[in-house]
């Protein structure tokens, strides 16, 4: 079945390919949002399959728009993917403790996000 | 994974010897501060083991300068020093650990690998990739469910692939970190001990090109081979590549204007356009180039973090001065890009996924 997919990510380069690699490889939907807070509305209006967060965002970043997105009933169920490069030793704790369904490292190829986010979220 | 061990007392040298090399670590060993920073800033370690009172230069000021002048690996203090502003002084000098004499093997041989694993870019105990997972706190290695018999070299390969798993390795970068610096084995010696181990993870299953080969450049690992049809067309391989490059065309112009403008930037915003541009670099590929920019975002982090450690002015500013230069050249020749590897990804433990969904 199609998806719905919400990425959150301040660099508009990868939300333009990785929205043409999702739909080229599985035809999903993808949805942008270009920082934490806009990403947050969007989510609550269009609740999206999944959201594929940044982690490093100026103003909000990855792990307080998760948390927000975590407290308000419309978006709590929504499971979300952090998106990093290699990342530190704090957050890498972090994301064990915060609850989010996966982490994908950057650099990815985003003809294989479907199959990683299917994976990961055990949509099969 | 291979560690510089900086210690004096005979003793401590021998069981620390014999535990890190059961536990399949390569080892180097120097015995004053000096040597200490020779040694450091001259071969690639994954991790430093400091003794704090060392003959010629202690360990606090030892680390002071591995981190004044951009080391990062990450630091391990070994000490007698038992009180809490020894270690205050230790942690400030940008120490990642702290170990007071006499210590439990046990958790001394715990805490490297946690050190080690929060450095990698997997959190996780056990590395994977597709039906590939290494276990560093057993060294077991298997392919779908099957155990591997690898020998020490075999597996320390395989660690090192796996650990960076976005890295292409040369020869030269091979040696030097899975080596001590005293052996000096020759390049025949890195190809044959990947042959073997090509050989038995094809033996399990594996596809044959598991670790890739890139001519004149290294080894590295090829994403896991897809269980579905979602990605598998070449089609779609080549329709995105194109996609790619016709991106980079209009996205180039903007790195390089990125970069002209760095010095200008303010200083709290110049990391954070190398973070970003790193993305850029890494999503088409250009995984050299998303390291030096990488190398830089963390060189600016640190001066905009103030660092503890007073930082001479000129020792900061040339390398990012040269790191830029760099980069701009680098980016400057790239006319056509490449699909970049799959991403490792990663499910995090059951009770965080449980408490979600709870």
């Amino acid at each position: 079945m199609a998806k719905r997919i919400l990425i959150i990510d301040d660099e508009e380069t990868i939300q333009t390919v990785v929205r043409f690699g999702i739909r080229l490889a599985a035809g999903w939907e993808v949805i942008t949002a270009s920082s934490g807070s806009t990403g947050i509305a969007t989510a609550q209006a269009e609740r999206p399959d999944v959201i594929l967060l940044d982690v490093m965002m100026p103003e909000m970043d990855g792990i307080s728009t998760f948390k927000i997105l975590q407290s308000h009933p419309e978006t709590e169920q929504i499971p979300v993917i952090l998106l990093t490069a290699k990342a530190q030793a704090a957050e890498q704790r972090q994301f064990d403790e915060l609850g989010v369904s996966g982490v994908i490292t950057k650099p990815f190829n985003s003809l294989n996000l479907p199959e990683q986010i299917t994976k990961l979220l055990y949509w099969q | 994974m291979k560690i510089l061990l900086v210690e004096d007392d005979p003793t401590l040298i021998k069981l620390l010897t014999q535990s890190l090399a059961a536990e399949r670590y390569v080892l180097d060993i120097v015995e004053d501060g000096e040597q200490g920073w020779l040694y450091g800033s001259t071969f690639e370690y994954d991790l430093v083991i400091l003794d704090i009172m060392l003959p010629k230069l202690n360990g606090i000021c030892l680390c002071q300068r591995f981190r004044a002048e951009g080391y990062s690996f990450p630091i391990l203090l070994l000490t007698a020093q038992a009180s809490s502003s020894a270690k205050v002084q230790g942690f400030d000098a940008g120490a990642d650990d702290y170990v007071v004499k006499p210590f439990d093997q046990a958790e001394l041989l715990a805490r490297l690998r946690a050190l080690l694993r929060r450095c990698s870019a997997s959190p996780l105990p056990i590395l994977s990739w597709g039906e590939l997972r290494l276990n560093p706190g057993t060294c077991e290695v298997s392919y779908s469910d099957q155990l591997l018999r690898l020998t020490t070299k075999e597996y320390d390969l395989l660690e090192m692939l796996l650990r960076q798993s976005h890295h292409v390795f040369s020869i030269d970068e091979i040696l030097d970190r899975l080596w001590s610096s005293e052996a000096f084995p020759a390049e025949a010696t890195v190809r044959s001990h990947l042959r073997r181990l090509r050989q038995k993870l094809t033996e399990a299953g594996a596809p044959p090109d598991l670790i890739g080969t890139l001519h004149g450049r290294g080894y590295y690992l090829n994403p896991p081979p897809q269980q579905s049809g979602l990605t598998g067309n070449p089609n779609s391989q080549a329709a995105y590549l194109a996609f790619l490059n016709q991106t980079w065309r209009s996205t180039k112009p903007r790195c390089l204007e990125q970069l002209q403008a760095l010095s200008q930037a303010t200083q709290g915003s110049q990391a954070h356009i190398l973070h970003q541009l790193a993305g850029t670099l890494g999503i088409f590929g250009l995984l050299p180039e998303m390291q030096i920019a990488r190398r830089l975002e963390d060189y600016l982090s640190r001066a905009e973090m103030g660092a503890e450690i007073e930082i001479e002015a000129e020792i900061e500013a040339e390398p990012i001065a040269r790191l830029v230069r760099q980069l701009q050249q680098a980016i400057g020749q790239i006319e056509t890009v490449q699909v970049p590897p799959a991403s490792s990804e990663m499910t995090l433990p059951a009770p965080a996924r449980n408490a979600q969904r709870a």
